[in-house]
């Protein structure tokens, strides 16, 4: 699928950027916004099943259910937003939605980019530098050392 | 596997999904319990065009990821619309389908080839909802039987010329058989295969 030409991939990269934000960042971009939107789909809580391979190629097995929230709105302007995010944050759902329909139309884009994106962008690789390398601290290695002949 | 649901041409579903499953739910049972009295159906979602409000509340209301969904040609315009709100499958076949809804400008389905039940479950039969130009009480057709003190009257302006016939042999069958709702911009009333319909 990665390598797959993408005409997706743009808002597939804002979409997980905003669901995995910290809803604070989302306020903070909100706040004195006033965009005019309707409910498609209110936000809803739900269990999805996460599914995994160890090793990335072993079997695929269930990890365990996560809930999470999704939420679908219209703008005035007929633009569609939707969201799916980790949690029962139905407020965070909202923004998330928000900003999807907002980052759809490309007037926005460049503000959108400088004011919400790009801040997320440097927390989520900080995030993510920091597991990193708490999981290299921690890293053992393992070897099979040659008994020899006995 | 259903293909991506396209938002373009989809309305609202109910304001308070919750509360307003459960209110209209409620009226459904109401309707199938007492046949022959017409019943208000209160909703904010925002119907597709050609659909009344009563028939689709109640289909919002009804619907599920479990249960297939069969729309006339003249509505395949809704067919997004119910799929986004309730996961429910759609199918092209009506003899597999466990909900049907017919505009008042659709020819009727033979009822008997609809999902019936077999003896041990006639529950796992269809529930058809027919929506009509008119529907009043106190003349028509006469109805008889549970639910129903003595007799009702009912009457529902472009019904099927063979509705009647169609339901006198479908009520040979019980207890397998179909369920309807007839309906009319807001109004239900419940049909349920209990009731007979006397000339």
């Amino acid at each position: 699928m990665r390598d797959m030409q993408d005409a997706n991939a743009d808002r597939r990269e804002w979409m997980g950027l905003s669901a995995r934000a910290p809803l604070e960042m989302l306020e903070s971009w909100a706040a004195g916004r006033d965009d005019g939107f309707i409910w498609l789909r209110r936000p809803e809580a739900g269990l999805a099943m996460v599914r995994a391979r160890i090793g990335a190629t072993g079997d695929r097995f269930n990890v365990g259910e996560v809930t999470v929230t999704r939420c679908t709105l219209r703008l005035a302007n007929g633009q569609h937003g939707v969201a799916y995010v980790q949690g029962r944050s139905s407020r965070k759902a909202e923004l998330a939605a928000l900003a999807d329909a907002l980052l759809q139309a490309p007037a926005q884009r460049t503000e959108l980019e400088r004011d919400l994106l790009q801040p997320l962008r440097v927390r989520s690789a900080k995030v993510r530098a920091a597991a990193e390398q708490e999981a290299t601290l921690t890293r053992v290695d393992f070897l099979t050392v040659s008994r020899g002949d006995e | 596997m259903n293909p991506p649901v396209s938002l373009e041409q989809i309305g609202p579903g109910f304001g308070n999904a919750i509360a307003a499953s459960q209110s209209v739910f409620r009226i459904g049972l109401t309707a199938l319990s007492r046949p022959g009295i017409l019943i208000n159906v209160n909703s904010d979602a925002h119907a597709p065009v050609g659909i009344g409000a009563a028939a689709n509340a109640l289909l919002l209301a009804l619907l599920d990821q479990d249960v297939s969904l069969y729309l006339t040609p003249r509505h395949e315009n809704a067919a997004n619309y119910f799929r986004f709100h309730t996961g429910c499958a759609l199918t092209t076949n009506p003899r597999d389908a466990d909900f049907l809804l017919f505009g008042a400008d659709d020819v009727l389905l033979n009822l008997a080839e609809l999902k019936n039940g077999d003896e041990y479950s006639p529950d796992h039969s269809a529930t058809v909802i027919r929506e009509v130009s008119g529907l009043e009480i106190g003349r028509g057709l006469k109805l008889r039987g549970p639910g129903i003190q003595g007799e009702a009257w009912l009457y529902a302006s472009q019904l099927d010329a063979d509705f009647v016939a169609q339901w006198h042999e479908l009520n040979k069958h019980l207890p397998r058989g179909v369920d309807i709702f007839l309906s009319c911009a807001d109004l239900l009333c419940g049909l349920p295969r209990t009731t007979r319909i006397e000339n």
